[in-house]
């Protein structure tokens, strides 16, 4: 017996000690500043054009949650879609994933619809929605492969590829239950903050992105873009490490929570902006307010060169396309 | 009190342990090690910095005598220090620009500053004190590449970047003597991009034509006759003579007719403005751009199965013609990279006119323009042959592949975790080879005088190997597991049968020692 429990206690710290070795060892993986810095110098310079104009517009949304109880999350995807599309991107170039159907879920008072808000003005399941990914195709497999274009091009549909190229900039909203470094798809997997952070260096390294603003809505959304080590890209997370992400109000209706927090506020600003605006990504950080959102919303800016105050909204929600005006210079 | 073993059941006990143990260490931890190690085939990387190197020092199509280009070099006061006089460094500057200096292109010879007719640059000096004379350094950001013929006579050519100053090499070199020394080309970064757009390989290319007409339009029969099969033939013939690889691309061109009522976004440019000067002086790329967005182009959904090729060429032209009810209706033509181009009818609905803009818009948009040439008195358009034109689209090619092999090669060294399945190496043998054709094509055809556009395929071919073997489905990444995880997995399925093997093992040990001793 006391044998046994000398081998149990041996055991456990040699699991105790790999443990902390596996994590040591994992996070030193990551750059330091330092290094990081020369990193994105070598990567902006080696790239040619890399610091020129967008030429055009392409957005990802995201919602990863199931059940009728995450109706919010939901909503939440399908307003940026419809701010996005206001805007000007058109279905072409936007990649729509909702992991669940609330609009037909036998628990839906007002069938066929969905509302971010209680007093249901706008329907946001409108007949002019265009949904690429839904239900159990919404994976991190999948959604890895749309982001990389890894995906079996003899069967995908290009309605359902993201076909950007070096000048295209890319919006990208998650929004779901997330941890600490990672979110959770279909309460049955998770993606890492290191996943993303290389499924975004292939982006760069295969000319894929010009900019991305990244934007997750989850609880400790922060810690999804701590792990990011590309160029040119803008984050925002609505939440702080060991913070929770909350909702804005139920509808007594419908039953549930119908919208949260920081996409509320999101939401609110972008309401004032139209295709011609001249806000900026500044103004619109500016605009979250700890007290009303009821979490710290965080903003990494390290890995983008920009000004803030030079970026205006419309460079990643809304379109533009190259145009050149043609010289009347009719030779024949 | 534990009865003593048997020495039967002690032989039995070590018998099993050791049974035990021997399936784990010989079957299990083999098996284990096979279907958990992320199978990486190796890549011939070392190849790959092979094509970029080669790349890089001009594909072997540069002359061997590379003009002398004559400058004249000021030398600034910080590097006259502790007596070095400029002979000093002037010698010091010629060692640098030695014969096998890696820019292939020209060589440095000083002169007499006072030739003033000479391009002039001055040298800055990096000061140590620990080196004797003060260090020179010509830092790549500073590189200037300068295109002189032999004879010195004809263009000057700045072009910043090698591979612009190659491309520019290539088309300019010895080939285009215009007898002026003062005149340039413009701007050889437009050029670069005006390449991109147009020279890259695509095995089908779509034109697709729409007309876009009020329903109260007076002019929507000739519409409709101005898409009759002449001038779809024109259009055709005009984009094969553009589009000069059109003996292995295939053109298809698809029209269709769109009617409706109201003048769609029109508002969108106009604004509401009456005044139509006005408003043709004030039309934005931004509101041509949002006209767009008011569309319902639907011709792709006739392409669905063409377009699933990554190496297809999609084009729209759109003739939009305002009702005749509009006020005012501007007249402008624009075109959006890889989208197409648009021609809205003003006043005069001139159709002969809307198909030579179209015929332009094709010439924009699938081939490089021209190269303008400027001096002080006039500019000349010079455009390259059918033939150039090839080659450059094959060198374009080329660089598209080595770009797109190179990213393969740090993708493949810095994610550890990514696993590299067998038909990626194949794919990248392959692009390797098709680069190496291509290369031994563009000297085969060195004399022009072959009509077959052999590099400009195996160039393509290359590239579409590269960008096939980069974005194969099965090279994805591991997912990332913590390490609690795994131990959280690990354990529950290992330490029930660990424990009692080690337990087992330990007692085996401890019996044999006591036995020795």
């Amino acid at each position: 017996m006391n044998e046994l429990l000398k081998i149990l206690v041996l055991a456990f710290a040699a699991c105790l000690a790999l443990l902390s070795a596996g994590v040591n060892a994992r996070e030193q993986t990551v750059l330091d500043d330092a290094t990081l810095k020369q990193f994105l110098s070598d990567q902006l310079g080696a790239r040619e054009g890399a610091t020129g104009k967008h030429a055009n517009n392409w957005a990802v949304l995201v919602s990863t949650s199931r059940f009728w109880f995450n109706y919010r999350h939901l909503a939440n995807a399908l307003s940026m879609y419809r701010t996005v599309k206001r805007l000007g991107i058109p279905d072409s170039q936007i990649i729509l994933m909702l992991a669940d159907d609330v609009a037909c879920n036998p628990r839906n008072a007002f069938p066929g619809t969905v509302y971010n808000n209680a007093d249901r003005a706008l329907d946001l399941y409108s007949n002019n929605i265009e949904v690429d990914y839904r239900g159990y195709e919404v994976t991190v497999d999948t959604f890895l492969r749309v982001l990389t274009d890894k995906i079996d091009r003899t069967t995908t549909p290009r309605s359902k590829r993201l076909l950007t190229d070096e000048h295209s900039n890319i919006f990208i909203y998650l929004t779901g239950h997330g941890g600490n470094e990672f979110l959770k798809f279909q309460d049955a997997e998770e993606v890492s903050a290191f996943d993303l952070a290389d499924a975004f260096a292939q982006m760069w390294e295969t000319k894929r992105y010009h900019e991305i603003l990244f934007m997750i809505d989850t609880c400790q959304a922060n810690t999804m873009y701590s792990k990011f080590y590309s160029p040119n890209v803008l984050a925002v997370g609505s939440s702080e490490l060991d913070e929770s992400s909350y909702s804005h109000h139920a509808d007594s209706d419908v039953g549930v929570a119908v919208i949260d927090r920081f996409t509320y506020y999101n939401l609110e600003f972008l309401e004032k902006v139209d295709k011609g605006s001249e806000l900026t990504m500044k103004d619109l950080f500016e605009s979250y307010d700890p007290v009303k959102i009821h979490s710290h919303a965080g903003v990494r800016t390290d890995l983008y060169k920009r000004n803030l105050s030079d970026v205006r909204i419309t460079d990643f929600f809304g379109n533009v396309q190259a145009v050149e005006i043609d010289e009347d210079d009719d030779d024949q | 009190m534990l009865h003593p073993e048997s020495a039967e059941a002690v032989v039995l006990r070590r018998k099993v342990v050791l049974s035990f143990w021997a399936v784990f260490v010989i079957l299990g931890l083999p098996i284990w090690i096979h279907t958990t190690t992320i199978h990486r085939t190796p890549l011939p990387l070392s190849a790959v910095k092979g094509l970029e190197n080669e790349l890089k020092d001009g594909l072997g199509l540069r002359s061997d005598d590379s003009p002398r280009l004559r400058v004249a070099v000021g030398v600034k006061e910080s590097c006259l220090v502790g007596g070095t006089t400029t002979g000093e460094i002037g010698q010091e500057l010629d060692r640098l620009i030695r014969p096998d200096h890696t820019s292939p292109l020209f060589r440095l010879e000083l002169v007499n500053a006072r030739e003033s007719a000479l391009p002039r640059y001055t040298l800055d000096c990096i000061t140590s004190d620990r080196t004797p004379l003060p260090k020179t350094t010509i830092s790549e950001a500073d590189e200037i590449n300068l295109y002189i013929p032999a004879d010195n006579r004809g263009p000057v050519i700045i072009a910043n970047g090698l591979y612009d100053a190659f491309v520019a090499d290539f088309l300019f070199f010895n080939k285009h003597n215009l007898g002026s020394n003062n005149q340039a080309v413009s701007d050889t970064a437009g050029i670069a991009s005006t390449i991109d757009r147009g020279a890259t390989y695509a095995d089908a290319i779509h034109l697709s034509f729409t007309l876009l007409v009020g329903l109260d339009s007076s002019t929507s029969k000739r519409q409709v006759e101005a898409l009759s099969p002449t001038f779809q033939l024109e259009w055709r013939d005009h984009a094969e003579n553009v589009w000069n690889t059109l003996k292995s691309s295939e053109l298809n061109r698809y029209v269709t007719s769109i009617t409706f009522d109201t003048d769609i976004g029109l508002q969108h440019i106009t604004g509401g403005n009456s005044d139509r000067a006005g408003v043709e002086q004030d039309v934005s790329p931004e509101k041509l751009s949002s006209l767009l967005d008011t569309w319902d182009l639907q011709p792709i959904t006739l392409l669905t199965t063409s377009l699933n090729s990554s190496a297809s060429k999609v084009l729209q032209f759109v003739y939009f013609v305002p009702p005749d009810s509009a006020n005012p209706k501007p007249s402008v033509s624009f075109t959006i990279a890889n989208w197409g181009g648009v021609v809205i009818a003003g006043e005069s609905r001139d159709l002969a006119h809307t198909m030579r803009t179209f015929k332009r818009q094709i010439d924009k948009l699938l081939s490089p323009v021209s190269f303008t040439l400027v001096d002080a008195t006039k500019s000349r358009k010079v455009r390259p042959s059918r033939h150039e034109f090839a080659r450059i689209a094959t060198i374009m090619n080329l660089r598209g592949a080595v770009e797109t092999l190179s990213a393969l090669s740090r993708l493949v060294t810095s994610l550890q975790e990514m696993a590299v399945p067998s038909k990626v190496r194949e794919l990248v043998d392959n692009a390797v080879m098709e680069w190496h054709s291509a290369v031994a094509n563009l000297h085969a055809d060195g004399d022009y005088s072959a009509s077959e556009y052999r590099g400009l395929r195996h160039a393509a071919a290359a590239a579409q190997f590269a960008r096939q073997a980069v974005f194969d489905k099965d090279m994805m990444l591991n997912m990332f597991v913590p390490f609690e995880h795994k131990i959280a997995v690990y354990l529950p399925l290992l330490g029930p049968v660990i424990v009692p093997l080690i337990a087992g093992l330990r007692r085996i040990i401890v019996e044999s020692r006591r036995k020795e001793k």
